[in-house]
């Protein structure tokens, strides 16, 4: 412990005890820690007032003590406690108060076994607890580019006092103080019989300033307090932002890979519909990627009927895949077909008119694609034309002409597992926001204010 | 930069380099394996699920 270099002392008035005098000129009263006395000190220590009974709370600062807060040497020149209770809660807090010859006075609080440091603000800001009353919604101050949001209304009565004060406290005496919110600071509207004032608080590294004080055993916090910072987010805001990046980029890449349909292989293989049933070679070329196979059909056809119906005349040819050696192909699609017709003269392709087969470059080789007649469906030509059941030949058709283009494609990219590590990226931004509404669900747990319906 | 803030770093770009190396290979549920994937529609790459897949 280190106590203020050079200190003057005065007799208590009331019962003799010798008072160092440590505060400074602004100094209005002086409690005898011995005997309870108030003194005045602009009337020569004249007792005005004596509170006797008084038990001292616990706290391991003591008058006379000297130390650094924020680069600053205080010396704590007096201690209040306060009380405060509230629908059958008591809450108690102690303040310090500190004075240095160079920054004037400030208060050390012990809350919860957090230490605040707390000074005068000198703003034009306020908030009444009437206000707040008032209020539909949290009010709120921006000053000096912080945006505060109300916090809650306490009012504290002191039940300890003792040491030099720049004001005359008295046991009984309440103050009502609004408080409000920023990330790491408080400020607090206080309103007394007297006088109103505005305070800034902050938090201070209790470890650190206790130590510089020379207390050997600092508080010990007991909750978290609405002043602590996001201790586990220091590294939250370069997440987010980086995430956030990568997501994005994993996104347009991922569309970008998939514009990427690959390049024709080899010559189209275009086989006309009046040679189905035909066995068509393919070849799958040993490339890296997949492989794409794509069978369309004309999308129109002009009937041959001698009443033809309204509706495009059309007709499915079914499609098996076979080894070169004509055997069965394991893991090939079964129910493969594409459409021959079925649109509008100079209409565009209808999606049934395509029909992929995709191969992966573990499958690459020879095979077969075996072109065959599908049953067509209700309301076709040959259903209008009394035709019943399964086309077998051409000559079932009703149509003359129509084409089946057979074309290969490599260079095929697939933005598939990009679209998925997005996703992560964006969980991982999630997580980020999520934790820091929740530390923030946390630190305003204690608020007073509740919304009226 | 600290040590997280590094890794972390690296973890991204060596993911997002890598899975794009796998993107522009054409890797995908249908496209590895060893069965042949049929797809309907107007052609194209099938974009995040696919569409109109028949097996």
């Amino acid at each position: 412990m280190s106590l203020a270099a050079t200190t003057t002392t005065v007799n208590c008035t009331s019962c003799g005890a010798g008072l160092d005098v440590l505060g400074g000129g602004r100094v209005m009263v002086h409690i005898c820690p011995y005997c309870g006395a108030e003194l005045d000190t602009q009337d020569n220590y004249k007792v005005i007032a004596k509170f006797d009974g008084l038990k001292r709370p616990d706290s391991p600062f003591r008058i006379g003590m000297s130390g650094k807060i924020k680069g600053v040497d205080y010396t704590v020149i007096g201690m209040l406690e306060y009380t405060e209770r509230y629908r059958g809660q008591t809450w108690r807090w102690i303040d310090h108060q500190l004075y240095s010859p160079t920054h004037g006075y400030a208060w050390l609080t012990i809350e919860d076994g957090h230490l605040v440091f707390t000074r005068r603000y000198r703003r034009p800001v306020w908030i009444s607890s009437a206000q707040v009353e008032r209020a539909n919604h949290p009010p709120t101050v921006t000053v000096d580019g912080d945006r505060y949001r109300y916090y809650e209304t306490s009012t504290g009565e002191i039940t300890f006092a003792e040491g030099e004060f720049t004001w005359a406290p008295k046991i009984g005496d309440k103050t009502t103080a609004v408080s409000v919110l920023t990330d790491n600071a408080m400020l607090a509207f206080s309103e007394t019989n007297q006088e109103r004032e505005v305070y800034r608080s902050e938090l201070v590294d209790s470890a650190a300033v206790s130590a510089s004080f020379g207390v050997r055993n600092p508080p010990v916090p007991s909750a978290p307090h609405p002043m602590q910072p996001d201790t586990g987010g220091g590294n939250d805001r370069f997440v987010q932002i980086v995430a956030l990046i990568a997501m994005v980029a994993c996104f347009a890449l991922a569309l970008f890979f998939d514009t990427r349909t690959g390049a024709v292989v080899g010559d189209p293989v275009v086989v006309h519909v009046r040679d189905i049933p035909s066995a068509v070679p393919v070849t799958i070329p040993d490339v890296p990627g997949p492989v794409r196979l794509t069978i369309d059909g004309t999308p129109y056809v002009e009937p041959t009927l001698a009443n033809p119906p309204s509706a495009p005349v059309y007709a499915y040819a079914s499609l098996t895949l076979t080894n070169a050696d004509g055997s069965a192909v394991s893991g090939a699609p079964s129910r493969a077909r594409v459409r021959i017709g079925g649109q509008r003269q100079n209409g565009l392709p209808g999606g049934n008119n395509h029909t992929e087969l995709l191969f992966p470059s573990t499958l690459s080789g020879s095979y077969l694609l075996n072109l065959g007649w599908s049953s067509q469906g209700p309301g076709s030509a040959n259903n209008r034309a009394g035709f019943q059941g399964d086309l077998t030949s051409a000559s079932q058709l009703h149509f003359a002409e129509g084409t089946v283009t057979i074309r290969s494609y490599a260079g095929i990219s697939r933005g598939y597992w990009l679209y998925w590590l997005g996703v992560a990226f964006l969980i991982v931004v999630g997580v980020s926001f999520l934790r820091r509404w929740n530390f923030n669900r946390r630190r305003w747990s204690g608020s007073d204010w509740t919304s009226e319906d | 930069m600290n040590l997280f803030r590094t890794v972390f770093l690296a973890v991204t770009i060596i993911a997002v380099l890598g899975v794009s190396y796998v993107a522009y290979r054409g890797a995908a549920p249908d496209t590895t394996g060893r069965h042949v994937s049929l797809r309907t529609g107007s052609g194209g790459n099938s974009g995040f699920f696919g569409f109109g897949r028949v097996k």
